[in-house]
């Protein structure tokens, strides 16, 4: 952990040395005459090496982000306005066909639920060493065998030349989770993006599999976007965290300002309602009411019926993410106050 | 694996000696042996003679077991109508049934397995809907009514097909085939046409339907976010992975194939074991009903069992200890 106190401050990455950089991203879903936005005007990066943690209540949009990053947004939903940036390099107009070639070999995916993501009907070895030889095609089979090999003792699986030849029904969800890691790691990228990987799993196997992914931050350089609903999680592994609500980004900074300094009013609710080692706050006690529906967005700051320090202004202007004390905040009380 | 083979084994024994149960009654209890084999004129002792010689004395128990056993050789007495040994004239028949049948089947899967990856990939295209359109046509038609048409076009108008017959045959063995003659080969398509259609309307739907279902599937969206391309996404993962029920469905159908064969063997006067049979009911012909009986009952017992055997090869998780 030489590397971590580069992260002690955890300051957002320079635009230009980022290795994600997401700038005003507005997803739509046209549905008959009308566009529903789902996503609007959210923006951050990740550095190399860095973890940054996205929470939100369900709904809030956070899956939606991590598949517009990976190419993979379901039809009709559509990026219709803002840019993505990996590594300096625009990505979000790439055409199909460019876009693949990113996907699995420079952005990496890890989904939820370890059992239903690997095809129960090939080994493991079979899944690794086609992803393997998808993005290096130079690659003989015996080294893609052998690479396969390398990448599941590097994710902790024992004995990786006997588990080669196994099927994923063979493994516990822990250890499949681990395989899911070793397919992601597989094109060897910069960015890993991680959508609640350890919802699914035991609290124990948990902490193994975070302990791990902080391990390949660490020792890969790689940027890895952590989406979760467990500030638990956050805490423990994150060195930056970004928080969603409604489709948008309203507080972003590092984890010990976000969780101790809170800006944002429904940041502060969100962390004063996580009791100690509860998992999944879906309902937050110290904030009344509930997120509203998409499509049924409240005009100005999304957040200001349920919020206690509204004010005029909320409720006609729409805030942007701004610096505020440590962290960025999208609120007018950091912005010239709530007085219309 | 080994325990799962004996209990696959034990149940093909015990299916088997079901239909062999049913079989026996047809042969014994339906018409009377003795009046069949000698006519109503004979004197009481010729017929106390035969009942002796045919075992009919004997209880119920032991007369099955002995047909069980005859049966299990292949005998399974003589015919009624032309006294000739009911399994001779089973064999002959054999072979142009199971050709039918096979061809059928082979063009229903390589038919129907490509429209239904293709209706399922493009789902919208134009050429996806005609062929649902006109695989709707063939579920819902029936069999004589296509044999029909395709006599009515192809042999009539067209002339280029005959409508009866196997066509020429060569003998290998005691099987006699048709696959190596043109005029066998050519007379074999339009029974093979009119027997798939609805197998082919059935598999097509059926790879589609599935297709649809496992593209929603979570390893789908992660093949996709490894980067496969298309092709591996597709064709190796979901398909693979939509083939499993379709597997079954198929042994069934090769199934009820020998059934069908009964109508398409009329329409087409094939000279197969449907003809056999529909002769057989028609003249009361009770031994050829029975061996026809074990013999539908054995096709489907062994479809079975070369299903699960084709499960096993196909999903490993059938495999775990
Ligand atoms: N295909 C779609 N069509 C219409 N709306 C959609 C579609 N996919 C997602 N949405 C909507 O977009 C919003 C954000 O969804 P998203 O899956 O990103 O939420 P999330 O923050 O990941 O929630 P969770 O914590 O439950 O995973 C939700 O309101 C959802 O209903
Ligand atoms: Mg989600």
């Amino acid at each position: 952990m030489t590397s971590a106190s580069a992260f002690a401050t955890a300051r957002p990455p320079e635009p230009a040395t980022a290795v994600l950089d997401v700038r005003g991203l507005r997803i739509e879903f046209p549905i008959r005459a009308k566009a529903l936005v789902a996503i609007d005007a959210v923006s951050f990066s990740i550095g190399r090496g860095e973890i940054l943690g996205v929470v939100g209540e369900s709904g809030a949009g956070k899956s939606l982000t991590g598949s517009a990053l990976i190419g993979l947004l379901e039809a009709p939903g559509r990026i219709a306005a803002g840019t993505i940036h990996l590594a300096g390099e625009r990505i979000d107009n790439l055409p199909e066909k460019e876009q693949r070639r990113l996907r699995g070999k420079r952005i990496g995916a890890i989904f939820q639920d370890p059992l239903t993501s690997l095809d129960p009907l090939f080994t493991v070895g079979r899944q690794l060493t086609e992803t393997i030889r998808t993005h290096f095609p130079a690659m003989s089979s015996a080294q893609a065998r052998q690479r396969a090999i390398e990448l599941l003792a590097e994710v902790g699986i024992a004995d990786p030349s006997t588990r080669f030849n196994q099927y994923p029904h063979q493994f516990s969800g822990g250890m499949r989770q681990r395989i899911v890691i070793a397919l992601a790691l597989a094109g060897e990228p910069e960015l890993i993006i991680a959508d609640e990987p350890t919802t699914a799993l035991d609290v124990s196997i948990q902490a193994q599999i975070l302990a791990l992914l902080k391990r390949l931050a660490r020792t890969r350089d790689t940027a890895i976007m952590l989406v979760t609903h467990d500030m638990g999680v956050i805490a423990e592994v994150a060195d930056r965290v970004a928080v969603m609500y409604a489709g948008r980004l309203v507080e972003i900074g590092p984890v010990e300002d976000v969780v101790r300094r809170a800006n944002h009013p429904y940041t502060a609710g969100l962390m004063a309602s996580i009791p100690p080692l509860s998992r999944q706050p879906e309902r937050l006690a110290q904030i009344s009411g509930s997120m509203p529906r998409l499509g049924s967005w409240p005009t100005g700051c999304t957040f200001h019926p349920r919020c206690t320090k509204a004010g005029p202004r909320c409720r006609t202007e729409t805030p942007v993410l701004k610096p505020a004390g440590d962290t960025e905040a999208s609120c007018f009380l950091h912005q010239g106050g709530v007085e219309g | 694996m080994i325990s799962l083979l004996a209990t696959r084994l034990t149940s093909v024994v015990l299916v088997m000696l079901v239909v062999s149960g049913l079989s026996f009654c047809v042969f014994n209890f339906l018409g009377d042996p003795v009046n069949n084999i000698l006519g109503v004129n004979a004197t009481l002792e010729q017929r106390e003679e035969l009942r002796v010689a045919l075992g009919l004395d004997q209880p119920t128990i032991v007369q099955f077991w002995r047909f069980v056993e005859r049966a299990a050789v292949g005998d399974f007495g003589v015919s009624y109508r032309n006294r000739q040994p009911v399994i001779d004239l089973m064999l002959v028949r054999l072979p142009a049934t199971l050709e039918l049948v096979l061809a059928a089947t082979l063009t229903a899967l390589l038919v129907g397995i490509p429209m239904g990856i293709y209706t399922a990939l493009r789902p919208r295209g134009l050429l996806s809907r005609v062929v649902q359109l006109v695989s709707l046509l063939g579920i819902s038609m029936p069999q004589f009514l296509i044999g029909m048409l395709l006599i009515l076009v192809f042999s009539v108008e067209l002339r280029w097909l005959s409508a009866f017959g196997r066509g020429e045959t060569v003998q290998i063995g005691w099987w006699t085939t048709g696959l190596l003659t043109t005029s066998g080969l050519k007379a074999l398509i339009m029974p093979t046409i009119t027997l798939a259609v609805f197998q082919i309307s059935m598999i097509m739907r059926l790879v589609r339907g599935e297709m649809l279902e496992v593209f929603r599937a979570d390893f789908i969206k992660f093949t996709r976010a490894r980067g496969l391309s298309d092709r591996a996404v597709y064709l190796t993962h979901a398909l693979r992975n939509s083939l499993l029920p379709v597997i079954t469905v198929v042994g069934l159908q090769v199934g009820s194939l020998i059934a069908f064969a009964i109508v398409v063997e009329a329409v087409f006067q094939w000279p197969g074991m449907g003809l056999l049979i529909l002769q057989a009911i028609e003249f009361a012909d009770f031994p050829v009903m029975a061996a026809y009986l074990a013999f539908v009952g054995f096709s489907f017992v062994t479809i079975n069992l070369i299903v699960d055997m084709t499960y096993l090869l196909v999903d490993p998780r059938m495999r775990v200890k």
